[in-house]
């Protein structure tokens, strides 16, 4: 689906009529595929193409958006004379848009593209998944698999000339695995993808290791005891642990929040917000990484914005229109879930950057405290920094030494708080993939850190 | 402009030529508006109409699916070639269905005529109006982070090669503000939805008064000691976690082992003062409808009485796998999603105590109005623990407000913990999702602070 440059021009002229200063076309065809395997049995297929293309108008700081299934001219031009006419004012301003053809170089290469793999490997793929998780303990009493790979092809064209296409490839696979004792039930979960092609299980992953890790964690969960409760020193491991940097301030540094003044982070720009050894960095632009792209989906290229350096603020997340608001320029932030979605500032890769210890050297530093080997998911507030998350693997540590697993642990506190109590920051990043929710919908997202200590958060549990 | 049954018919029959003889096609249409302003001014403005088409055949006792929003020749194709590909991989050896009908249907509007009336410029000024008077109501109101007004029409429609050919349209309007409270260094937040039958007769000052309360009344909150307290979950609270923990009612989750409620009907799930009701017919319900998303007709059913569970709820396939009729609790999640199982208007049935009523029987304890992290809770254990705010309870009266503490606990072991139930649940006037429940007062919640 291309939009041609003269119906562009006559669509966004359209828009502009009533006296808007700018407006863009987002066109989206995507093609997804999915499969899901549980009780032993390949159960759903789903495949299908979803297209719309939404209209965005904006004079000042004030904004339109609306959307539509029908990309016709015909279509195009009812939408954009909608939201023409939702702007007040008579007279267009006589914006000459000139387009250009922005030439986008891919940084995350598609060796194998998914819509053209026959059904039968993916299923293969699937099969082995729930083999491995299946097979790994007798007391595993049920697993899920499921696989999702999606093509989606977008144009966004504005009223300052740009006109960009890329395509987004995403691969993804969730393997769940369910221990009982008849009792009681325990889940573990994993869930890697990237922004690759079928490639992703030859060159990237091998799905059995993955598999044997969600029966892993499954089969300790349903061994553990009741997580005790009260403020205590943490470790949080890498990878999924960085959703407590997420949450506890990634979302809080969107202009989202920001721009309207209902962040704990407003006005705190060179700053101190956090401990010295916290340097947090977004980073579009990591080669097929989960939550990386080429454009934002308001055209512009992605990039790496270091967010915190040493403890001092040095970057909020900025798309168009926010940035108009607060005077600021855009930083490669604007993402939405699809067409159906006004575009905001979101993350989307988000990591703490490594730093100098080891982790036996931070777990070894904790006489009694928590261990918290995989998180969950999580929420927060930004307007009061209240977050919250949820451990799904955690150990009690004592005298320096992982001890016995507990579950229904989560961890909670507030975000401008909790990053001055990060105290040690570990060598060992890796990446975890997400889908974070906000305004604009479900977006990919990495979180991602080293293994890391919290000198004291309060710890939700049982006893 | 496309003329979708026609679009439907020309692709049964070439679904039938190509010897899919058992299919059907499922369609949702709608459109919706939302806006938002900030400072008195419009800060966002959406329309949109969409629509999608899905399309699934039963081909050797196996059902597959494929979807579009573009409707052309081409898509006809690809629909009934991906169907074909889909099916031909599956593997279940339960049996499926593509449903002939009920015998009858039940009668029901919930179609408001008047809110397709009101004019966006109605909207925008209720917006506006809003948000000022949240401003207005208190000193220490500084802004509104979000106020929002919108309103959709949206329709299902499912026909089939059985001769199915079932529709239903509704609508609805809500507004929502969330005003910030200022006091020194601090801020909160108070959100408060309420549903709009009319936009000439608004109730501007329940919703504004609400919210702004919200905010007010977190001035000073502190943790408490760590502890097991007794607690009265206010009808919002209590209704997210009913909402968070309905999929234990599911027979596929039943039957896949992922709820402990499996084999259990006739048993003792809750204390005995615990009805659940199921009720797709109520008039006010947010989430109403005739038919199913396989076509069987619903009604109203009580899951769980006097603590005992009655059914489960299930779609034709669960049903005919556990011998059996289908309670019409089949769902898809969107237009494109396959067929699962959801509940409709669901809620615990109220009684008739006040809240001030559940405060003095718990006299001293924790009355919690928000949690959060809900939707990170893992429903296969069913156990909890989320972050939580609200009230210090003395003597049947709220004594402080309480944040920063979590409550934990396994939802099984809370249905059974319920020891009173309050009586405010009204849909369209209090409540505005689905899944609802009344104030309850619950023993024994585990809770960590300081």
């Amino acid at each position: 689906m291309i939009i041609a440059n003269d119906t562009a021009i006559q669509v966004l002229s359209a828009a502009l009529k009533t006296g808007g200063d700018f407006a863009e076309i987002y066109a989206e065809d995507k093609r997804s595929s999915s499969l899901y395997m549980v009780d032993n049995a390949l159960e759903t297929a789903v495949s299908g193409r979803s297209h719309g293309v939404g209209i965005r108008v904006f004079k000042g700081v004030n904004s339109v958006y609306v959307y539509t299934n029908d990309s016709s001219l015909q279509g195009l031009l009812e939408c954009a004379n909608q939201a023409a006419a939702a702007i007040e004012g008579n007279e267009a301003l006589g914006i000459d848009i000139v387009l250009k053809h922005n030439v986008i170089k891919t940084v995350h290469p598609i060796l194998i593209p998914p819509h053209g793999v026959e059904l039968n490997k993916k299923v293969d793929i699937v099969k082995r998944a729930y083999g491995a998780a299946s097979n790994y303990d007798p007391v595993i009493k049920q697993t899920s698999v499921n696989y999702a790979d999606s093509t989606t092809n977008v144009q966004i064209i504005n009223s300052e000339g740009l006109n960009a296409e890329d395509e987004r490839v995403l691969t993804r696979i969730a393997i769940s695995a369910v221990a009982s004792n008849g009792m009681e039930n325990q889940t573990g979960y994993e869930s890697p993808g990237a922004k690759m092609g079928f490639e992703f299980y030859r060159d990237k992953i091998n799905v059995e290791d993955y598999a044997k890790e969600a029966g892993r964690t499954a089969v300790t969960m349903l061994k553990a005891s009741p997580c005790p409760a009260g403020k205590m020193v943490a470790a949080i491991e890498n990878g999924f642990g960085g959703v407590i940097f997420h949450e506890a301030c990634g979302h809080s540094l969107e202009a989202t929040s920001v721009a309207r003044g209902q962040s704990v982070f407003c006005g705190k720009m060179g700053q101190k917000i956090a401990s010295d050894v916290l340097t947090a960095i977004d980073d579009a632009t990591i080669p097929n990484a989960w939550g990386s792209s080429n454009i934002d989906d308001e055209g512009n290229p992605g990039q790496k914005n270091v967010l915190i350096e040493n403890g001092i603020l040095k970057s909020y997340l900025v798309d168009k229109l926010n940035g108009r608001r607060m005077d600021a320029e855009p930083t490669g932030s604007g993402r939405r879930q699809s067409y159906a979605f006004a575009p905001t500032s979101r993350m989307s890769n988000t990591y703490i950057a490594p730093g100098s210890s080891t982790r036996d050297e931070i777990i070894s530093s904790i006489d009694e405290g928590i261990y918290c080997a995989k998180m969950g998911g999580g929420s927060v507030n930004p307007i009061t920094g209240e977050f919250n998350f949820v451990v799904s693997e955690g150990y009690m540590i004592k005298g320096g030494k992982i001890k016995e697993p507990v579950r229904g642990a989560s961890l909670i506190g507030k975000g401008h708080e909790v990053l001055f109590d990060i105290d040690m920051v570990g060598d060992n990043l890796d990446y975890a993939q997400g889908m974070c929710g906000s305004i604009s919908g479900s977006v990919p997202t990495n979180v991602g850190q080293p293994i890391i200590r919290v000198g004291k958060i309060l710890v939700g549990g049982k006893k | 402009m496309l003329d979708i049954n026609k679009y439907i018919d020309k692709l049964m029959n070439e679904a039938q030529k190509a010897g899919l003889n058992e299919c059907e096609a499922y369609y949702t249409d709608g459109d919706s508006f939302r806006v938002m302003v900030n400072q008195g001014q419009v800060g966002e403005y959406k329309v949109n109409t969409s629509c999608g088409l899905s399309f699934r055949a039963k081909i050797d006792g196996q059902i597959g699916y494929s979807y579009t929003q573009a409707f052309d020749d081409a898509a006809i194709e690809m629909l009934i070639h991906q169907v074909k590909e889909n099916a031909g991989i599956l593997e279940t050896k339960d049996e499926q269905f593509i449903f002939k009908g009920s015998s009858k249907y039940s009668e029901l509007n919930t179609y408001i005529k008047k809110l397709d009336e009101a004019t966006p410029e109605q909207k925008i000024k209720l917006a506006l109006e809003l948000e000022q008077k949240c401003l207005d109501a208190d000193e220490h109101i500084k802004s509104v982070a979000y106020c929002i007004v919108q309103s959709g029409t949206s329709q299902s429609c499912i026909k089939n090669s059985s001769g199915l050919d079932l529709s239903f349209r509704s609508n609805g309007a809500v507004a929502f503000v969330m005003p910030v409270a200022v006091d020194g260094d601090k801020s909160y937040s108070g959100g408060y939805a309420i549903n709009i039958e009319d936009f000439d007769h608004v109730d501007t000052e329940r919703l504004v008064n609400t919210a702004v309360e919200r905010a007010l009344s977190q001035f000073g909150g502190q943790p408490v000691e760590s502890g097991v307290y007794d607690v009265v979950f206010d009808y919002e609270a209590a209704g997210e976690l009913l909402e968070t923990f309905c999929t234990i009612f599911s027979a596929e989750s039943a039957q896949k082992g992922y709820s402990l409620l499996a084999g259990k009907e006739g048993e003792k799930i809750a204390s005995d003062i615990v009805n659940i009701i199921d009720d797709p017919l109520h008039p006010k319900g947010p989430d109403s409808a005739p038919f199913d998303a396989e076509g069987v007709a619903t009604y109203t059913k009580n899951v769980v009485e006097n603590g005992v569970l009655n059914t489960l709820l299930h779609n034709l396939k669960t049903a005919n796998k556990a011998n059996a009729e289908s309670t019409g609790n089949a769902s898809k999640g969107s237009y494109n999603s396959p067929v699962g199982i959801s509940p409709s208007n669901f809620y615990i049935k109220p009684m008739n105590n006040s809240v001030d009523n559940l405060l003095s029987t718990l006299k001293n304890g924790l009355m919690i109005t928000d949690l959060a992290g809900l939707h990170a809770v893992d429903t296969v254990s069913a156990d909890f623990s989320l972050s939580a705010k609200g009230f210090v309870i003395k003597d049947g009266k709220k004594e402080k407000a309480l944040e920063q503490v979590t409550i934990s606990g396994n939802f099984y072991e809370f249905l059974k913990s319920i020891v009173m139930i309050g009586d405010d649940l009204e849909y369209g006037k209090i409540q505005t999702s689905s899944v609802a429940s009344p104030s309850i007062l619950v023993k024994n919640i585990n809770v960590a602070g300081l």
